[in-house]
């Protein structure tokens, strides 16, 4: 067992970690403030290597892995969780191309995603449910040649700026009368597709979120990822392991940035003629923090290494993202507190991180969903 | 074009406040400051991409005198885009002044221009080092060298093998054009280094990086670390610069209080 | 009896350096300057001919552009030892200390040239502004003055390889802050363009020199290279210092340590700069910038 990151891995954080600094540190308050989307920084992060650290070479990617992928989401979420679920929708919708899709599709999305100049991103969730996949009611039947599409989805992440969606439908029926599914890409600016309300969010502000209206929406055949009817699995398997990875990595950095702002205020802060950082009572909040950052990092690191030797990881990752999702509340809060009346106040960055982490709980899956993912593998296994 | 880049570790100068002197052994502690490339090197190496960039048949080396446990940041130079990498490293190196420094320097870009059969037409440095501060290193490699040398280049440019730079002086901007060899020493305004990115940090790994010790270097011993420098440290001091630090004015008065109260100050003052 | 050679290039600083070195040796010594104001491009050559004729135990040279180029260069001509940029020289009988600083001026070195004399002198640099302006004089080799009768070549214009194609003066700050008694000072916390003009204003209105602070410079808002206070730009000993959105990293207080009264003005509470001054104003620093504008001479 190696618990150590490689010289290369380390190597890599600096480097995201410097272009974090100057790039998304300095501006991740504002944009919470402004509710506003930084799409000008896709480019950079594609120069940087972030967004396609996880894509073969040969499709524009750097040919590394989800560990790495993992790590340069940490190290954004430290200061902006918001961005980071931009980055990790756009990487959703590009591991089911990756995974699923035909060599001319690779070709013709990947290298323009990986580059930041395209975004992806992956539509599952409808009004009438998200956790409830089965339910879903858009639907594409396929005519001369080409899916008519009908039908809306919604709380769906680079909703507004996604040039193209890989979007789950209903494409057919199996013997028992229940729904099939299949993943269909959807570029923007074909007729009768386009997003509808984009949603005003408590938290993970820096990101769009909104809805997409299907209404006769005709894209070509090839446009279908993966087989027809395999909707469901492709869906699940990568909001499984890329999406709650990712989830569980930017709860992650939202721990880390509780830790190091009570460490650095609680040395600052004089009360009773010594920092407080001095009074076990806001020692034990900061132990508790500093508990919850190193596992929520041990395992989702040990889920994305599992990944990347190509073991299956799905239950790995539910329980990441369980673990973490709900630290970085719980974290976020305790800040708050060691903070006493500066936490509650706007200047600080405590309340932008207790509104990140409580955005973090229903995306990619619920914490009940993946207590059930999680109790479903624990009594076949134990 | 053949380029070398001189680079040098440093302690983090971000980190400068959290340096101490050990009341008890008077020496320098700093542990808990990362190393990094010192700032102005990487003004320096990021002017030789540039210039390597724009001319075929062009590389950039980078040379470093440093202990073998900042073999990292070599690396990142590589990240950054240099094409090769030497570093010198031996405990016999350390604890020299610039003197003793730009001598092993200097002989290290012999020994690499006589390992790759080449001379180089270009050698930049950062002006100065955030640690040392001395902009000393340049110009004595320079001398060691017996090639022309100017600091503060806060301009540069190569155009068909003509290269032409601005120097800042205290009061005069003055312009040249020649031709190498030569070392050039930067100044931070004159670029912005690129980042690292992924992508540099994979190419890296297939760059050679060679480490030469004194064993391959062969230099005279008394001619290095402190033995071989004409100046030697004394004492080291951390000057005393705290002051009282009392409120201007109390705690409830606004800014055209602090104004007055200001006024006052420079009145009593006599300004 | 010591020879003390001093390089004067033209800037004030060796003269300062003058008065310092007599008040350290006084009679114990015998004070030679190497003029040339012209011919900067031939100061190797000059200072060679003049140390090879003098033959001084130390030279003193001011850590101008030209300076700093000059004396490690000679370093390893003369093969001996140059300290540089020193904060201050300390005479300890036979010994000669030149205390340099380290780390951004966080940490100050005793520099030694063990065996300084003629055959080995100790060459120091000593940043402008650093000593006293000084009245003193002695025996002067004036190389302009062989220049102007022709005695000597004022060289092609080249330095080494390179051909001089071009001189611009540069925009200056209005005065030269390292005199001022009175100086404002921008740091990163003043935001904006518009506030560094305001802080000109300021400096305009009292009387005073506007000076800023190296992140202040790098965001492109308006002042001079020459405006920055710090160790590797000027030293300043105003009677009063008003720094205004200052945070107090090491190598700007290295160059204002020397103020009679330093007053701080930060919207951050705990500004470590807090720590170094006399006065400390917790209030946006715009604010008191406006406020002070406002108020009468």
């Amino acid at each position: 067992m190696n618990f150590n990151f490689t010289e290369e891995q380390e190597m890599l954080r600096a480097a995201f970690a410097e272009f974090v600094k100057e790039e998304i540190a300095p501006k991740a308050a504002k944009w919470d403030e402004d509710n506003y989307t930084p799409l000008e920084l896709m480019p950079k992060m594609g120069e940087m290597g972030i967004l396609g650290v996880f894509v073969p070479e040969q499709y524009g990617g750097v040919g590394l892995g989800h560990t790495e992928r993992v790590m340069a989401l940490e190290e954004i979420a430290r200061h902006s969780a918001g961005l980071a679920m931009m980055v990790f929708t756009h990487q959703l919708g590009m591991a089911a191309i990756l995974d699923y899709g035909t060599e001319e599709q690779k070709m013709k999305y990947l290298p323009g995603m990986c580059a930041g100049t395209e975004i992806c991103g992956l539509a599952v969730t409808e009004p009438g449910g998200g956790s409830d996949v089965a339910g879903q009611k858009t639907e594409a039947k396929l005519e001369d040649g080409q899916w008519v599409v009908n039908g809306r989805k919604c709380f769906i992440t680079n909703s507004h700026c996604g040039t193209a969606t890989v979007i789950t439908c209903k494409t057919g029926e199996d013997e028992k009368g229940r729904s099939t599914f299949s993943c269909i890409i959807l570029e923007k600016g074909t007729e009768g597709y386009s997003p509808g309300r984009e949603e005003n969010k408590l938290g993970l502000r820096g990101s769009m979120t909104g809805e997409l209206i299907m209404n006769n929406a005709k894209v070509p055949e090839e446009n279908l990822v993966g087989e027809a009817g395999m909707g469901t699995p492709i869906a699940m398997k990568e909001i499984g392991e890329v999406g709650r990875a990712s989830m569980a990595a930017i709860a992650t950095g939202i721990i880390r940035g509780c830790l190091e702002d009570a460490v650095k205020f609680s040395k600052e802060r004089i009360v009773y003629g010594k920092p407080v950082s001095k009074l076990q009572a806001i020692q034990f909040h900061i132990a508790e923090i500093r508990c919850d950052y190193e596992a929520a990092r041990l395992m989702t690191y040990r889920a994305a290494a599992l990944k990347d030797e190509g073991k299956p990881a799905a239950t790995e990752f539910s329980m990441a993202k369980y673990f973490a999702t709900e630290a970085a509340c719980r974290a976020s809060k305790r800040l708050i507190e060691i903070m006493g009346g500066y936490g509650v106040v706007n200047e600080y960055a405590a309340g932008r991180y207790h509104r990140d982490a409580l955005g973090c709980i229903s995306s990619g899956g619920t914490s009940e969903i993946q207590k059930i993912i999680v109790a479903g593998d624990t009594l076949k296994k134990y | 074009m053949n380029i070398l880049v001189l680079v040098k570790p440093v302690p983090d100068p971000e980190k400068y406040n959290e340096i101490r002197i050990d009341s008890q052994t008077k020496r320098l502690v700093r542990e808990g400051v990362p190393t990094v490339i010192n700032p102005t090197d990487r003004n320096a190496l990021e002017a030789a991409l540039q210039i390597r960039d724009a001319m075929e048949d062009s590389t950039v080396t980078v040379l470093s005198m440093a202990p073998e446990f900042s073999r990292d940041k070599i690396v990142e130079c590589l990240a950054m885009g240099a094409d090769d990498a030497y570093l010198l490293s031996d405990r016999a190196f350390g604890g020299a002044d610039t003197y003793a420094t730009s001598y092993v320097l200097a002989e290290g870009i012999k020994k690499v221009e006589a390992e790759k059969g080449l001379m180089f037409d270009l050698i930049l440095a950062g002006n100065e080092s955030a640690d040392g501060a001395t902009a000393h290193v340049p110009v004595q490699v320079a001398e060691w060298l017996k090639i022309s040398h100017i600091s503060r280049v806060c301009s540069l440019n190569v155009e068909d093998e003509l290269i032409k730079l601005v120097k800042r002086s205290e009061d005069v901007m003055l312009s040249f054009q020649g031709e190498g060899p030569a070392v050039l020493a930067v100044t931070r305004d004159i670029n912005k280094p690129r980042f690292v990115n992924a992508m540099g940090i994979v190419k890296a790994r297939k760059k050679p990086l060679t480490i030469w010790s004194n064993e391959d270097m062969k230099l005279e011993e008394s001619r290095l670390g402190l033995e071989g420098s004409p100046t030697q440290p004394g004492e080291l001091i951390a000057p005393h610069m705290g002051r009282a630090g009392e409120p201007l004015v109390s705690g409830d008065a606004t800014a055209a209080d602090a104004a007055k109260a200001i006024l006052s100050v420079m009145r009593k003052a006599g300004v | 009896m010591k020879k003390i050679m001093i390089m004067d290039q033209g800037d004030p600083v060796a003269y300062q350096i003058l008065g310092k070195a007599k008040s350290l040796y006084g009679d114990d010594a015998d004070y030679v300057m190497v003029k040339f104001h012209k011919a900067h491009n031939q100061a190797m050559r000059l200072m060679e001919k003049a140390i090879a004729d003098e033959k001084p135990d130390v030279i003193l040279i001011g850590a101008t552009a030209l300076g700093e180029e000059v004396a490690p260069a000679l370093g390893i001509r003369l093969e001996t030892g140059v300290a540089a940029h020193c904060i201050d020289i300390i005479r300890k009988e036979d010994e000669l200390a030149f205390m340099v600083p380290a780390f951004g001026g966080k940490v100050i070195g005793e520099i030694f040239v063990p065996g300084w004399g003629p055959e080995h002198p100790a060459i120091a640099t000593v940043k402008p502004g650093t000593f006293d302006d000084s009245k003193a004089d002695c025996r002067v080799i004036d190389f302009d003055v062989m220049i102007e009768a022709g005695e000597i070549d004022s060289g092609r214009k080249t330095q080494g390889t390179f051909r001089l194609t071009g001189i611009e003066p540069r925009k200056h700050a209005k005065s030269d802050i390292s005199k001022a008694q009175l100086i404002f000072c921008g740091g990163f916390g003043i935001g904006s363009t518009d506030n560094w003009q305001k802080i000109e204003k300021l400096a305009e209105k009292f009387g005073g020199g506007a000076g800023c602070t190296r992140p202040a410079l790098d965001m492109d808002w308006g002042p001079d290279e020459s405006s920055m206070i710090g160790t590797s730009g000027k030293t300043v000993k105003p009677k009063v210092y008003i720094g205004f959105g200052v945070s107090g990293a090491a190598h700007h207080v290295c160059g204002i340590k020397d103020a009679d009264v330093i007053i701080s003005i930060n919207n951050d509470k705990d500004a470590e700069v807090f720590a170094v001054s006399d006065y400390k104003g917790v209030f946006d620093a715009e604010a008191v910038i406006d406020a002070l504008l406002e108020e009468d001479r």
